[in-house]
């Protein structure tokens, strides 16, 4: 197996333009799976911190926290739905808290604001977005309640936004990837022209086609390997050097830092796809010569 | 060993390259195949190799009817034959020594087992010390060897010489005849290719006389005594 690396590495040698346009267009797919892959890791973390929070908060009286008896009430009535996923009172001190926490920076509106002016309120979320009208209906319903808040459309529109980079993704990494294809079967179709004579007087002693083929199909691992492998590397390069900036973009979601393990197991996977495509469009390119 | 029984082949422009050939070949047998240009012993030998099909007849070759050969299984055929190819067909970019264990490759042996058997064959055709050399850099005479050592390296049941004195001069001619000869006492049959009345007069040997695609005569080596 050595003998045969060696032989293929020669090959590439010999040809340094054609191996360097397979690599080039393999980096160029594979650094578009890396960052697809990526983001849609990302975008899959933003829509659960969405999911996960408070969908519909329901606003009381001012200043005048609901007693034990209301909050199960309430409670009771939206368990009654079975959409319920969570449920929680935060009175009018809580709410002082969260406030002061939130703007600790800024004196002025500490000084302007105490509990006595903030509402208690019930935040829930449902265990699908399908059903937040319905529980929003019923907290609606509630006695002593003057507003409701309700963020259906927030995580309807990012859900969507999700599926669309989806789709556009798909569609450019397949783009890519069938335009890999087709570069890398021209170039192996041009490779084996060159060496036509060569491949007749093989077939002519005895050679078999997959003794033809192999040469070609190695090449074509490679050309997918290296592809993959620089592909991944320059998009992790990216991904640490703006990671400052995305962590400070989605302050409260954590995003960052991308485990080691599920970067190499990205990078094997890309190798063992790399390989798989590289190798198949040269083994069509030859296979498609030895059939004339 | 080989039987071509009415074998007839007519290329696509229309040219009747083989009409109604018949022979036997038995194993071990120093056959010569003899005509003019044109007379269809090339075609012989891209039948046998089942590079092209006949349009009429039957070849059997070791025992297998050519025709009904799998695509697949072709090569397996072809390994049996070994060929000294009229042009050569040597891989310029190699070695003499990698143009010869190729051979062997193509077979599936390891590579120091065809480094040993390399080295063998090249002593055997006399060609120990060329084995880095690369083809360009061959006299004529050695070329031919390096060819005939490809051919024989695989210990092949049948051994067909395409011209192989064709661009020689006399004397390197029947040293490559000699050495067909030998290969020949190592139980190969070997079957030549040739319009060198001279070396075919000389030896005596069966001599299968062609011209325009038809038998002329078929004289065989008892007809000498």
């Amino acid at each position: 197996m050595s003998g045969k690396f060696s032989k293929t590495l020669n090959q590439l040698k010999r040809t340094p333009y054609q191996t360097l346009a397979a690599v080039m267009v393999m980096f160029l797919t594979f650094f578009a799976v890396s960052a697809f892959i990526l983001i849609s890791l990302g975008s899959v973390r933003v829509l659960k911190y969405f999911e996960a929070a408070p969908q519909v908060i329901g606003f009381f009286e001012k200043g005048k926290d609901l007693t034990d008896n209301d909050i199960a009430g309430i409670k009771a009535r939206l368990e009654e739905t079975g959409q319920l996923a969570s449920f929680r009172y935060v009175s009018i001190h809580e709410a002082e808290a969260i406030y002061r926490e939130k703007n600790k920076d800024d004196p002025l509106l500490l000084e302007l604001v105490n509990y006595k002016i903030l509402p208690p309120s019930i935040e829930i979320s449902a265990q699908t977005i399908d059903a937040l009208p319905k529980l929003k209906d019923v907290l609606k319903s509630q006695p002593g309640v003057e507003d409701i808040a309700f963020y259906e459309d927030i995580v309807q529109s990012l859900s969507n936004w999700i599926k669309n980079i989806r789709v556009f993704g798909l569609s450019i990494v397949s783009y890519l990837l069938v335009q890999s294809i087709l570069i890398i079967i021209t170039l192996t179709g041009m490779k084996i022209l060159a060496r036509k004579e060569e491949i007749e007087i093989l077939r002519l002693i005895g050679a078999s086609n997959w003794f033809i083929c192999w040469p070609f199909v190695l090449e074509g691992i490679i050309y997918g390997i290296i592809g993959a492998f620089l592909g991944w590397g320059l998009t992790y390069l990216i991904l640490l050097y703006t990671t400052p900036v995305i962590v400070a973009w989605f302050a409260d979601i954590t995003l960052l830092p991308v485990s080691m393990v599920t970067m190499l197991g990205i990078l094997t996977m890309e190798m063992l796809v790399g390989a798989l495509v590289g190798g198949w469009a040269s083994w069509l390119a030859v296979y498609r010569f030895l059939r004339r | 060993m080989i039987v071509f029984d009415r074998v007839s082949k007519k290329y696509n422009q229309g040219t009747v390259a083989l009409d109604n050939v018949s022979f036997k070949i038995d194993k071990g047998e120093f056959v010569f195949l003899v005509g003019p240009s044109g007379a269809g012993k090339t075609t012989i030998l891209r039948l046998l190799l089942a590079q092209i099909l006949p349009t009429k007849g039957k070849i059997i070759v070791d025992g297998q009817e050519v025709i009904k050969i799998p695509r697949k299984k072709i090569p397996d055929l072809r390994k049996k034959i070994g060929t000294v190819f009229q042009d050569f067909k040597l891989l310029f970019d190699r070695t003499v020594a990698e143009n010869v264990g190729i051979a062997l490759e193509i077979k599936g042996l390891k590579p120091e087992e065809i480094k040993k058997e390399t080295k063998k064959t090249l002593s055997l055709v006399g060609l120990e010390d060329k084995d880095k050399l690369f083809p360009v850099q061959l006299s004529g005479g050695e070329f031919q060897r390096t060819v005939i050592a490809r051919a024989i390296i695989t210990k092949p049941k049948i051994l067909f010489a395409d011209e192989p004195t064709g661009n020689l001069d006399l004397d390197t001619s029947w040293q490559i005849i000699n050495l067909l000869k030998q290969i020949n006492k190592m139980g190969t049959t070997v079957i030549i290719s040739t319009h060198n009345i001279e070396i075919v007069d000389c030896l005596k040997q069966r001599v299968i006389r062609l011209d325009k695609g038809k038998i002329k005569s078929d004289k065989t080596k008892a007809k000498y005594k």
